[in-house]
């Protein structure tokens, strides 16, 4: 019988973060005396939740060995879809965010239309979303935010339970559904059997047209879901919010071991990638190192990232 | 002379084009049953497309197929299945980064016979560990642990376990595409070995492979294929290799069939 114990539950990969994340929490509070104060915390969680939500929709298509471009502007199409409900028609704020999440959805499904029935590639497909979707922020506000979001609905994104913000809680249990969804249930092992060999599933019965449909829906649900948390998080819909998150992505979803090539994603992991990330950010904010140099390192980290993923590839062979 | 209710499967005529190019010509397969029957023929002479056709995955131009006398569309993988055939690919159409108990489950995965199972389609681990091992076990494979992810078992072993799928899911033919191309002297012995009791366990075989001596020590029959045409059938047992040699050559010394 399979053995679980603690080695198992912290597989190889898992467990190198793990360590990693555990040697930048200690380096930044030993150098810097702002790093442990409670709002520095506070801060830095609900930033980690942020981080975790748009690395996990890009971490779902790059399960299946495809990646999603657009991930922030489809993030920018749900922010301000809630803004426009909250603020022009006035609706509840249950109203606005399934409103938001539907405009997720049938942005990733374009995606999973294209790539799934007319095969076409994921990178060109969401390249040209990428734009497609930004263009819409853009023009269908031209420019302007939404600021008259009502109190009410920045609940989640600015409260705390036990000084802890409720958004990290919540990120926490998308996390653990995440984890039963893709270890436990039959569809998300068919995910998996897809992406890591989509001949041999192909050959199996797997109807792998409708898994790679559904995964870029996944990807623009939670990608709208990063816009909604934002929206409540800030208490305002702002449209050129989704540029930076698309750095973000493919950031925590590749330091928190989603391979490369497919068939391979941890929840756990995305957790340790995203706490490395943020720990980072947090440090060269701390250090005072100029904010324009943040996409440097950002990039610097993927670079690393890649060659993690590339020497885990070579091991695993 | 075979009595018409021995053919277990009967393609009658099956024709191919790729494109310009014609891969199978008005080729006829009977299958026995409970007969190893070895498909053999040059590399471009059709095999794989035949198999490919009779187990879903290509549709053919023209032809009938007839299974158990009564006529069939395999028009799916899961057609085919559904029918009874199973098939083991060139590549073994094994998932790398899940384990064996997941690759033997592949697509046909156990889940709880609860809420949990019914609803959310939870998976019982623990059974379909259970009824590898008790799979592996009852055909004498011993891999060892079951939980490791696919890459990292030896070619042989990945045979093993694709053979083993078919055993447990194959309920009326199994059909073997190279099973022992990438396979060493004493792994493809242990290979052949399966195949053979795969005939003890209700299934009748189809086997294509380029080692005639391998095609030799098991099948009953031999059919060969040159250029997408049948060239003819023999008895294992009534033929010599250097006869079968020239049939999938092309220099016809005997009868066409």
């Amino acid at each position: 019988m399979r053995k679980i114990n603690a080695k198992s539950l912290l597989k190889k990969g898992d467990f190198g973060l793990f360590i990693v994340a555990s040697i930048l929490f200690l380096v930044l509070s030993f150098f810097s005396k702002s790093f442990l104060t409670s709002y520095n915390i506070f801060t830095v969680l609900r930033v980690l939740s942020l981080y975790i939500a748009i690395g996990l929709s890009q971490a779902f298509p790059i399960a299946i060995g495809n990646v999603n471009l657009s991930v922030g502007a489809i993030g920018g199409l749900a922010t301000i879809t809630t803004g426009f409900f909250l603020q022009d028609l006035g609706t509840p704020g249950w109203l606005a965010v399934t409103m938001a999440l539907t405009v997720g959805v049938i942005s990733g499904a374009l995606i999973g239309v294209l790539v799934a029935k007319a095969g076409m590639n994921s990178f060109v497909v969401t390249l040209s979303t990428l734009f497609i979707y930004t263009g819409l922020v853009l023009g269908l506000t031209k420019g302007f935010s939404f600021t008259d979001i009502p109190r009410s609905f920045t609940f989640m994104g600015k409260e705390s339970f036990l000084n802890i913000p409720l958004l990290f809680y919540f990120i926490v249990f998308v996390l653990i559904i995440c984890y039963l969804f893709f270890n436990h249930t039959t569809f998300g092992r068919r995910i998996l059997a897809t992406g890591g060999d989509i001949e041999a599933a192909k050959l199996a019965g797997i109807n792998t047209k409708m898994i790679v449909f559904s995964v870029h829906c996944m990807s623009g649900f939670m990608a709208a879901l990063t816009g909604i948390l934002y929206v409540s998080r800030i208490g305002t819909a702002q449209p050129a919010v989704g540029s930076e998150w698309l750095i973000v992505s493919f950031a925590v979803a590749i330091i928190g071991g989603t391979a490369l090539k497919g068939g391979y994603i941890s929840p756990l992991g995305i957790l340790l990638g995203g706490i490395i990330m943020v720990l980072i950010n947090n440090g060269l904010i701390l250090l005072k190192v100029s904010i324009y140099f943040q996409e440097t390192f950002f990039g610097l980290l993927i670079l690393l990232a890649i060659s993690i993923d590339r020497i885990r590839e070579i091991h695993r062979t | 002379m075979r009595k018409d209710n021995d053919i277990l499967l009967q393609a009658k005529g099956i024709t191919k084009h790729f494109g310009g190019i014609c891969a199978l010509d008005q080729v006829d397969l009977e299958l026995m049953n409970g007969e190893i029957l070895g498909l053999v023929g040059d590399n471009g002479a059709g095999k794989s497309t035949l198999i490919k056709i009779i187990s879903g995955v290509l549709p053919k131009d023209s032809g009938e197929i007839y299974f158990e006398g009564k006529k069939v569309d395999i028009k799916s993988i899961k057609n085919a299945k559904d029918l009874g055939i199973e098939t083991v690919y060139q590549d073994l159409a094994l998932v790398n980064t899940l384990n064996v108990p997941a690759n033997i489950f592949l697509s046909r995965e156990v889940t709880y016979d609860n809420m949990l199972g019914k609803i959310f389609r939870f998976m019982n681990h623990k059974k379909m560990y259970k009824e590898s091992e008790k799979l592996l076990k009852k055909l004498g494979i011993n891999i060892g642990d079951l939980a490791k992810p696919m890459i990292e078992y030896s070619g042989g072993q990945r045979q093993a376990v694709a053979v083993s799928k078919i055993v447990y899911w194959g309920k009326k033919i199994a059909l073997l595409d190279e099973p022992t191309a990438s396979l060493g002297v004493r792994e493809s012995k242990i290979a052949l070995d399966l195949i053979k009791t795969l005939r003890e366990h209700g299934l009748s075989v189809v086997i294509i492979s380029h080692n005639l001596q391998h095609i030799f020590s098991i099948v009953d029959r031999i059919m060969v294929l040159r250029r997408g045409k049948r060239v003819g059938v023999k008895n294992a047992q009534e033929v010599e290799a250097n006869e079968i040699v020239s049939m999938i050559t092309g220099v016809d010394r005997n009868n066409v069939i």
